[in-house]
């Protein structure tokens, strides 16, 4: 009779420490993958169509980290917040107070494309027996492409709307804009632009660019 | 508490690349897409969810400039022959302004979609666009205007017959 009693003792026991130990697990393990998400059959609509030319010399490509964070306004918001968060059956938080309510961080790789708008046919080509000038507009950044195969969504606690990560995008671009800027690529599309109309020349005359 | 947190570290590392290019894009399309997922129950789980996802890209097509060879620009006085490399996507888009949720309906015991997941089935969109821009003329379209592109700008250079050679099958 004691023997069994301290059997069951002992299976409790081991039960007990098995679940905490399977929870530490998934608490402390990598984020379990999302189910996979299969997109149905859609049409692709074209919306317009626009005849251009565009001439880029510089490709930047860029890594920013675009984040917000709300906190606990107050210590009693905090434990209540905590409390919450541990009921969570998917253990997206961590099992500690944390002063931090939500957060939303993206990793976002962007491509910004330096170069030359001549779409309204704005450049001019003056030439004659030794010498040829060319006369284009200023350098500009022309796209800054962020899509969602470049996003990472680092992390997620909380619920979030769509506009904030429209916002953290906004920021991004701000961030790679910035950059392009400092790291003085508008000059160097210039430049650039200059070695590429000589390969294009193909003749011994004199080259004169000007940016108007 | 226990500390044992999911609050992974921040990256620090900055990524930058700056490369010389030379392209012309002379061709600007603009798609718009609905991305539907009907997110149907496992065994284990409990309810549906349905997500409607509107979302427009802006792509631009032309040519690579720098790959134009020395050979592939005869000049006979006059007169040039030019031979220009195949049509290519340069530039490729999906503004997140022209992002928008349109319908998401969630039952049972099922989560709401997260913004993680969200980007998910923008992904998928992504690369179902990209698949299908091929069948929408882009490349065509962009060959045309790269054709009358070039030969205005070497006639501005002085050559009075410029005659444009397009090579090979467009790149995907």
């Amino acid at each position: 009779m004691r023997s069994s009693i301290r059997f069951l003792k002992n299976l409790v026991a081991l039960l007990f420490f098995s679940f905490m130990g399977f929870l530490l697990f998934r608490a402390c393990s990598d984020k379990p993958q999302p189910p996979e998400l299969v997109l149905d059959e859609t049409p692709l609509h074209i919306e317009s169509i626009r005849k251009i030319a565009e001439v880029a010399t510089i490709s930047f490509k860029d890594e920013v980290v675009s984040d917000t964070i709300e906190y606990y306004k107050s210590g009693d918001d905090e434990f209540a917040g905590t409390l919450r968060k541990l009921a969570d059956l998917d253990f997206k938080n961590a099992i500690r107070n944390s002063e931090i309510k939500r957060r939303l961080t993206l990793i976002v790789k962007g491509e910004a494309k330096i170069g030359f708008d001549l779409t309204d046919k704005n450049y001019r080509i003056d030439q004659n027996k030794d010498t040829i000038w060319f006369h284009f507009p200023k350098a500009k950044i022309l796209d800054i492409n962020l899509n969602p195969s470049e996003t990472e969504v680092f992390q997620e606690n909380g619920t979030w709307h769509d506009y904030t990560r429209k916002q953290l995008l906004a920021k991004a671009k701000v961030k790679i804009e910035r950059n392009v800027i400092n790291a003085q690529l508008l000059q160097k599309a210039e430049d650039s632009m200059k070695d590429l109309i000589r390969k294009l020349m193909r003749d011994d005359r004199k080259l004169l660019i000007y940016y108007e | 508490m226990l500390a044992c947190s999911e609050e992974k570290r921040m990256r620090k590392t900055e990524v930058f690349e700056i490369r010389e290019i030379g392209e012309l894009s002379t061709t600007e399309f603009v798609y718009s897409k609905v991305l539907k997922i009907d997110d149907k129950p496992e065994w284990y789980k409990f309810g549906n969810r349905k997500i409607l996802i509107s979302c427009k890209a802006k792509v631009k097509a032309g040519i690579d400039l720098t790959a134009i060879q020395k050979e592939d620009i005869e000049i006979k006085g006059d007169n040039i022959i030019i031979y220009l490399p195949k049509a290519k996507i340069t530039s490729f888009n999906m503004d997140p302004n022209s992002i928008k949720t349109e319908m998401a309906e969630v039952s049972g015991m099922r989560s709401s979609f997260t913004q993680e997941e969200k980007n998910t089935i923008l992904q998928l969109g992504e690369k179902s666009i990209r698949d299908g821009l091929i069948e929408t003329g882009i490349y065509n379209e962009a060959k045309k205007n790269v054709i009358s592109f070039v030969t205005e700008f070497y006639q501005q250079m002085g050559f009075e017959k410029v005659t444009v050679v397009m090579k090979g099958d467009d790149e995907k």
